[in-house]
């Protein structure tokens, strides 16, 4: 059955549109549904991501116009199974990039109104949780 | 990785993939599992959320909403015998929301599970078929129980050959009127002259199946309306039966007009096969549009007014199936509008790439 796709009408993302997005952005070439799934989950720390979640997002985006996607070559590691690899469209950058810089300006503002030893006491958090 | 261990396991998983998606979700799942019972856990927990997103891909609100008023139709008027026996009561109305509910159900996750493409007149009706046979099941599960919710018998069994007919027609009318029954070759970019011939096979292709399936619309019409002419006995209802014949014949005679034309055999220069394949593509457009397409739409309208006024008029009972009909065609109506202008708009984007083709074949030579 046709689609329309709906690339005009999108003026911002959830937040996980925005962890898949930036996982495709992240992985350039090798963007498919494992590796996308564990640069979702590790952006997404701590929270856990279904590979699912990540399938219904993906094929979402992908309706929406933001990426485009392709069967690869198939591989013996996959039992002789293609993957299927995905880009981000022009869209689909834009649209991110307007994410990124809400939330910068969201860290922004944050700082200003929390002050200074919040930024420093969360930067000590989020080394000991890196770490 | 076992491979002798998740092969087994990899068919039974495969089986509940959706067919388009099948490929590289068994092949994920394998890459990110090495042991038969991960593999299983993963697949649990992934293979719902797949299916889901399948059925929202596949699933068109315009169809759902034809298709569940034709459904509905078709179990309210299904066991009409002249004098709306099973149409009396509430309870029969709601009842019917049962096979209505199933069927519905059914036919979002036998498209999910479809293979890509434009579908077959006998693939839609051989899911239509499997639809309806599940809700029958579910009916005759709800007899066995004795349950209050089962349809009577005589109801559903009519209801489901009606909308066995029905419900084919508007998803055909629909979804290949969408994906290119009614339109031309998928255009991608511009034509090569060469191309011209197997374009030409391709849209009479298209223009057969559904001059096809409008003669058969319009046979079941005709043939439906000829049995309503001997149940229905007032003058309004046998005026608006006969009223209906007239405009199917009418429909069959503009498909019957607007049936494809090969090129001559003598044509064998691609700028006199241009000139023929616009010819047709002109033809074609016109028939999706203009007074061709208005005409068709006002031959209908009155004939099927006339006829639902004179039931609802003669049997008051039936009151609301005929709002509900009224509705449906109201509805098919409406929706006929965007895809005939649809369909004009493809053809007349194929005409104008051909004249981008011819020009340019022009100026080279």
């Amino acid at each position: 059955m046709a689609r329309r796709t709906k690339a005009q009408k999108i003026d911002s993302l959830g937040q996980f549109e925005q962890l898949v997005l930036t996982a495709i952005l992240a992985l350039h070439e090798d963007a498919y549904g494992v590796t996308i799934h564990a640069k979702v989950e590790e952006l997404a720390q701590p929270k856990a991501v279904s590979l699912g979640a990540v399938y219904v997002t993906l094929d979402r985006l992908e309706d929406k116009g933001l990426l485009s996607s392709w069967l690869s070559d198939p591989t013996p590691e996959r039992g002789g199974r293609a993957k299927r690899c995905y880009r981000l469209e022009a869209q689909g950058e834009r649209v991110l990039r307007d994410a990124a810089l809400a939330a910068k300006r969201m860290w922004e503002s944050s700082v200003e109104a929390w002050g200074k030893e919040w930024v420093e006491s969360w930067g000590k958090q989020w080394q000991k949780e890196t770490a | 990785m076992r491979d002798t261990e998740l092969t087994p396991l990899e068919s039974i998983v495969g089986l509940l993939i959706p067919p388009v998606r099948r490929e590289e979700v068994l092949g994920d799942l394998r890459e990110r599992n090495s042991s038969a019972q991960k593999y299983l856990l993963d697949a649990m927990r992934t293979v719902p959320y797949v299916v889901v997103s399948q059925v929202r891909r596949t699933m068109d609100l315009r169809v759902v909403g034809l298709e569940a008023l034709a459904l509905y139709i078709s179990f309210l008027c299904g066991p009409w015998h002249g004098r709306g026996s099973v149409l009396r009561g509430s309870p029969i109305v709601l009842l019917i929301l049962v096979p209505v509910g199933v069927t519905l159900a059914m036919l979002r996750l036998l498209d999910a599970y479809a293979k890509p493409g434009n579908p077959t007149q006998i693939r839609l009706i051989a899911r239509t078929g499997t639809a309806i046979g599940i809700a029958f099941a579910v009916e005759g599960a709800l007899w066995l129980n004795g349950s209050a919710l089962a349809l009577p018998r005589t109801g559903l069994l009519s209801g489901g050959i009606l909308a066995l007919f029905l419900l084919p027609m508007v998803r055909g009318a629909v979804i290949q009127g969408e994906g290119g029954q009614t339109a031309p070759a998928k255009p991608v970019g511009a034509i090569a002259l060469q191309e011209i011939p197997e374009r030409m096979k391709k849209l009479n292709e298209q223009v057969r199946r559904r001059n096809r399936l409008g003669a058969i619309s319009c046979l079941m019409v005709i043939a439906g309306f000829a049995r309503f002419f001997f149940l229905f006995t007032s003058t309004l209802e046998r005026i608006g039966v006969c009223l209906t014949v007239i405009a199917s014949g009418y429909m069959l005679y503009q498909l019957f007009l607007a049936r494809p034309r090969s090129a001559p055999k003598h044509v064998r220069d691609y700028a006199e096969r241009a000139t023929v394949y616009r010819a047709e593509l002109v033809r074609q457009r016109d028939f999706h549009r203009g007074s061709q397409f208005w005409l068709r739409l006002i031959v209908f309208a009155p004939s099927a007014l006339v006829f639902y006024l004179g039931v609802a008029v003669a049997h008051q009972d039936a009151a609301l199936a005929m709002v509900a009909i009224t509705l449906f065609f109201v509805v098919l109506g409406m929706v006929a509008i965007p895809l005939n202008s649809r369909a004009a708009q493809a053809y007349q984007r194929e005409i104008d790439r051909l004249d981008v083709a011819e020009r340019a074949g022009q100026e080279m030579s």
